[in-house]
């Protein structure tokens, strides 16, 4: 039985790294005594696979996790075994079963769904930024990777809709974004083109959700899996 | 009057619409009272700071009609107090005259309060959590972890900091913090919390940004906790002890930290020898704490209670077996610079401090929940203690004297450790540990019971610290066979001859034996460790090193492929350079010279390449130093403190030790480092460890030196009492240890 989880990461585990998340999710379930299933073969692991890594530092209320099980005592106990099991900060909202032939996780992924605080940061001055990010065809950014040069990306395409107001103590932003194998526009490259010269590492990234595409149409990975 | 103006100057701190953040309100700052006005009334300087760093705008305090600065001291601790403690399980005491002549009276229980108060370090936090991004590894510095212990500060009386002087990974992987951080938060009256040397990164944001090093779970700065413990590991983690006193807010001597200053106490395997630590720790503990610390703690308590000075709680502790108390001694040095004698300097204080063990190890202390970190630690899995003390009696190692005597677990109490730990953890992989797993009397029961009830759970099982000739065939074929780690063995002197003197007593056939089981079970990577350096070594006793990795290599190929794994050997040599530590039977020995060192490591390179064996050696340098503090007295503290000073950290880490700082605390503090390192030592010599009483005699060890040095061995003490002293008071003798203990 395949099951796809929605879950939170809260404030308090925020630095913890996508590879430590890993983990952390593996021994919970090792915790909660569910029956996962594991891979065959030579060196047996959980079949447990998550939709895409989130930058450290950020909170998350749109993270995904799909496990198999040899056998399913009915999603809603899973669920609640699972949340019993996990340690503070991280919260399951959400639960549903899934075709077997469904694909993985992160080859549903398409767009993504953030909000970003710059605290301090004037709204007026922002939204002129958004309003001419969006009008404009072509948005170029550096990008820098660790293997090769750095090069020049145009992330126009990628910056699906973008608003942003005014918050007590500076501006938010929501923004969704391609994301997944096709076209991958992370928040930080977002930033850059927002506000140069802004230390992305100092804002507040929230994702808000994930979604997929059902007949051209975006619909959140829980809501999606339930279509297969 | 005073009732009348107290009042209304209380109503307005509460009418105004910045509490709790600035709790004096703006409307009083008309004719302002500045901090240096505080000072001098009576505010302390690190008060100031606390207040200040907490978002408080204090550059003008004001006075109200006559109001003397006193009364604004007071009533700005007051009503903090009140507002970041709004529990009121604290008393505050109101002084009936807020005149000068009570100053002396209420600011100290303002004082004691307000320390109690400051305790909700939000705006700490808050602070601390801008820094993390800039970070490498935040979560070192975050907690969080599931079973890390969360308490109320309102609910207890006391505030422990454990502290460990190394990196989180490190830290987080060590037993001992797992089992003392179980036994101190089982009190309900105490909180023990985590502190880790921060890493070069977070140190010096916390510099540049003025900030406290503070505790994992609740974030509050080390110098508002009562007690900082620290386990002392490893001597080249001195640094990172020194540094996070200084970075906690505390000055770094006992001398200098007054009544308000947390309590600094040590333990650990180091401080058994705790005279290079003397003047920054107020209290040492000597031997296993998981059983006296809480009870010492029950004693804080009640002395924090009555209110007794931090004298009057060290004259109750150094007065309790165990506990030493280094400035209730003096160190008496002779003309030639030896020690005299290190004696008690007042009434009610012991000579010897002796050790104490836990006896009934069977029922001790076990954290059934231990913490699972988020990051990879170094060790992290499950750990299970299968028995404390060894007997094999290897004459270069200390814990083989400084943990006995032998004191087993069951198998049936281990694999109820290993199964809850399992279901509270996740973990899938368990180890084994002890000085000596091999000795276990039950390890096939063990490793068989183990493997029967994790078989449906994927769970590995590891074994590090075997030693060679327990690798008993039966084991090695039970190993799961995808799990083959590489085979690390330790006959640590490559001659038998060089075996004998340091009495481990391993042949190289046992040893030939051992590999080539391994070999015909699929192994084809094999590490050795060996010193260098030892007593009475000589390039022959080197050479031997080589000529056994040659054999091993030989036997690889000797063995018919059909039966052996089919990729090339790998085989790795280590050497680390030998250091004679306190408490062996190599205490009076110097230390190999930093050129022969370097020429016997020259030797090993030169043989070792043409047999396609791979060589890895320890920093000499690093070794020397560790020998200076391992075998140094009260006047090496100064080189600790000024090193510490001159920038050095993590010497411990390779790649982060820096010879040339250490070389510069040295000549300034006009120490001559060979007096330590390379002299040898008479065996009328008083040893500057010679007031702590570990059980094992002095006398003992002197002839496991003299038969060292003839070159005869001692056997394991399982088989007969050796009389090393331990007999009749700690240990009973005798072939079994297990459990009963009782003399």
């Amino acid at each position: 039985m395949r099951v796809i989880f929605r879950f939170e990461k809260g404030e308090t585990v925020r630095y913890v790294s996508h590879l430590d998340m890993l983990r952390a999710m593996q021994r919970t379930l090792g915790r909660s005594g569910l029956p996962v299933a594991y891979s065959q073969g030579f060196h047996p692991h959980m079949l447990v696979t998550f939709a895409m890594p989130l930058p450290v530092g950020a909170t998350s209320q749109g993270e995904y996790m799909d496990v198999v099980f040899r056998e399913g005592p009915g999603v809603e106990e899973i669920a609640g075994r699972l949340a019993e099991a996990l340690p503070p900060g991280w919260t399951v909202t959400g639960a549903h079963t899934v075709a077997d032939s469904a694909p993985a996780l992160m080859a549903m992924t398409a767009q993504c769904d953030w909000q970003i605080d710059f605290p301090g940061m004037e709204a007026e001055a922002l939204g002129a930024r958004v309003a001419s990010l969006m009008a404009s065809s072509q948005v170029l950014v550096t990008k820098t990777s660790p293997k090769g040069p750095p090069k020049e990306v145009n992330i126009r395409d990628g910056i699906l809709t973008l608003k942003t107001a005014a918050v007590p103590d500076g501006a938010r932003v929501w923004a969704r974004l391609a994301a997944g194998s096709q076209l991958n526009i992370g928040p930080g490259l977002l930033v850059d083109a927002l506000a140069p010269g802004i230390d992305a590492r100092r804002l507040l990234l929230h994702r808000l959700e994930l979604y997929g595409l059902w007949e051209g149409k975006p619909l959140p990975l829980l809501e999606l899996a339930a279509c297969y | 009057m005073e009732e009348v103006k107290r009042e209304r100057l209380e109503e307005e701190y509460s009418r105004s619409p910045d509490f709790p953040s600035c709790p004096f309100p703006k409307v009083l700052g008309e004719r302002g009272l500045g901090e240096g006005a505080l000072l001098q009334k009576g505010l302390l300087p690190q008060e100031l700071r606390i207040l200040r760093r907490r978002g408080m705008r204090i550059g003008k305090i004001c006075r109200v009609h006559n109001y003397s600065a006193e009364s604004v001291v007071y009533f700005f601790m007051k009503k903090y107090a009140e507002l970041v403690f709004p529990s009121r399980s604290w008393r505050f005491p109101g002084p009936k005259r807020l005149t000068g002549s009570a100053l002396p009276w209420y600011s100290v229980k303002a004082r004691a309060c307000l320390k109690a108060a400051v305790r909700r370090p939000h705006v700490l936090k808050e602070k601390l959590s801008k820094l993390l991004p800039l970070v490498q590894k935040p979560a070192r510095y975050t907690g969080g972890e599931i079973h890390a212990a969360m308490k109320d500060p309102a609910k207890v009386s006391v505030r422990y900091a454990f502290a460990f002087p190394d990196v989180y990974e490190v830290g987080m992987s060590h037993l001992g913090l797992r089992i003392l951080y179980e036994a101190l938060n089982r009190l309900d009256f105490l909180w023990c919390e985590r502190v880790f040397a921060p890493w070069g990164d977070m140190e010096a944001l916390l510099r540049q940004e003025g900030l406290p090093l503070a505790t994992l779970e609740s974030a509050t700065p080390l110098r508002d906790m009562d007690v900082i413990g620290f386990t002392l590991q490893y001597e080249m983690s001195y640094t990172n002890l020194l540094n996070i006193l200084d970075l906690g807010g505390l000055p770094l001597r006992s001398c200098d930290r007054g009544e308000d200053m947390p309590l600094v106490m040590a333990g650990g395997p180091c401080a058994y020898h705790p005279e290079p630590l003397a003047p920054f720790i107020d209290l040492f503990f000597m031997g296993e704490a998981e059983e006296a610390l809480p009870a010492l703690m029950e004693r804080y308590r009640q002395a924090k209670a009555q209110g007794a000075t931090k004298e009057e709680f060290l004259l109750q502790a150094a007065s309790l077996p165990g506990w030493y108390v280094p400035a209730f001694y003096d160190a008496v040095y002779k003309e030639d610079g030896t020690l005299q004698a290190t004696v008690p300097n007042r009434p009610g204080v012991p000579e010897r401090i002796t050790k104490q063990i836990v006896r009934d190890f069977e029922h001790s202390v076990w954290p059934m929940s231990p913490m699972v970190p988020y990051l990879e630690v170094v060790h992290d899995r499950i750990t299970l203690e299968l028995f404390r003390g060894c007997t094999r009696g290897c004459r270069f190692c200390q814990a083989g004297m400084i943990y006995r005597p032998v004191r087993e677990r069951s198998v049936e109490t281990l694999l109820a450790q290993a199964l809850e730990n399992m279901r509270a953890t996740g973990y899938d992989e368990i180890s084994l540990t002890s000085l000596s797993t091999g000795d276990y009397s039950a390890l096939t029961q063990l490793i068989g019971a183990l493997s029967r009830e994790t078989k449906d759970c994927h769970t590995i099982l590891s074994l590090p610290s075997l030693r060679i000739d327990a690798y008993a065939k039966d084991y090695m074929e039970g190993v799961d066979n995808d799990r083959k780690a590489g085979l690390t063995l330790a006959p640590e002197a490559g001659t038998q001859r060089m075996r004998d003197v340091i009495n481990k007593n391993v042949t190289e056939n046992d040893l030939m034996a051992s590999v080539e089981d391994a070999f015909r079970n699929g192994w084809d990577r094999v590490k050795f460790y060996f010193m260098l350096g030892l007593p009475t070594e000589t390039d022959e006793d080197v050479e031997g090193i080589a000529d056994l990795a040659g054999k091993v290599t030989r036997l690889y190929r000797r063995i018919p492929r059909e039966v052996r794994s089919k990729r090339r050997l790998t085989v790795t040599v280590s050497t680390s350079n030998f250091v004679p530590k306190p408490f062996t039977p190599f205490q009076w020995c110097p230390q190999d010279t930093l050129e022969n060192l370097g020429r016997k490591q020259g030797i090993l390179r030169r043989a070792l390449k043409p047999l396609g064996v791979s060589y890895n050696w320890h920093e000499s340098s690093v070794s020397r130093l560790e020998a200076l503090v391992a075998r140094g007295d009260r006047r090496v503290a100064d080189v600790l403190e000024a090193a510490f000073r001159k920038g050095c950290r993590f010497d411990g880490w390779n790649d982060l030790f820096r010879l040339s700082l250490w070389e510069e605390a040295i000549a300034e503090c006009g120490i001559d480092p060979d007096f330590y390192i390379n002299r040898p030592r008479s065996r009328e010599e008083t040893l500057p460890w010679d007031h702590i009483d570990v059980g094992v005699s002095k006398e003992f060890l002197w002839q496991e030196y003299q038969k060292a040095l003839r070159g005869e061995t001692t056997p394991d003490c399982r088989g007969a009492c050796q009389r090393c002293g331990m007999a009749g008071t700690l240990c009973k003798g005798g072939p079994s240890y297990a459990g009963d203990l009782s003399v």
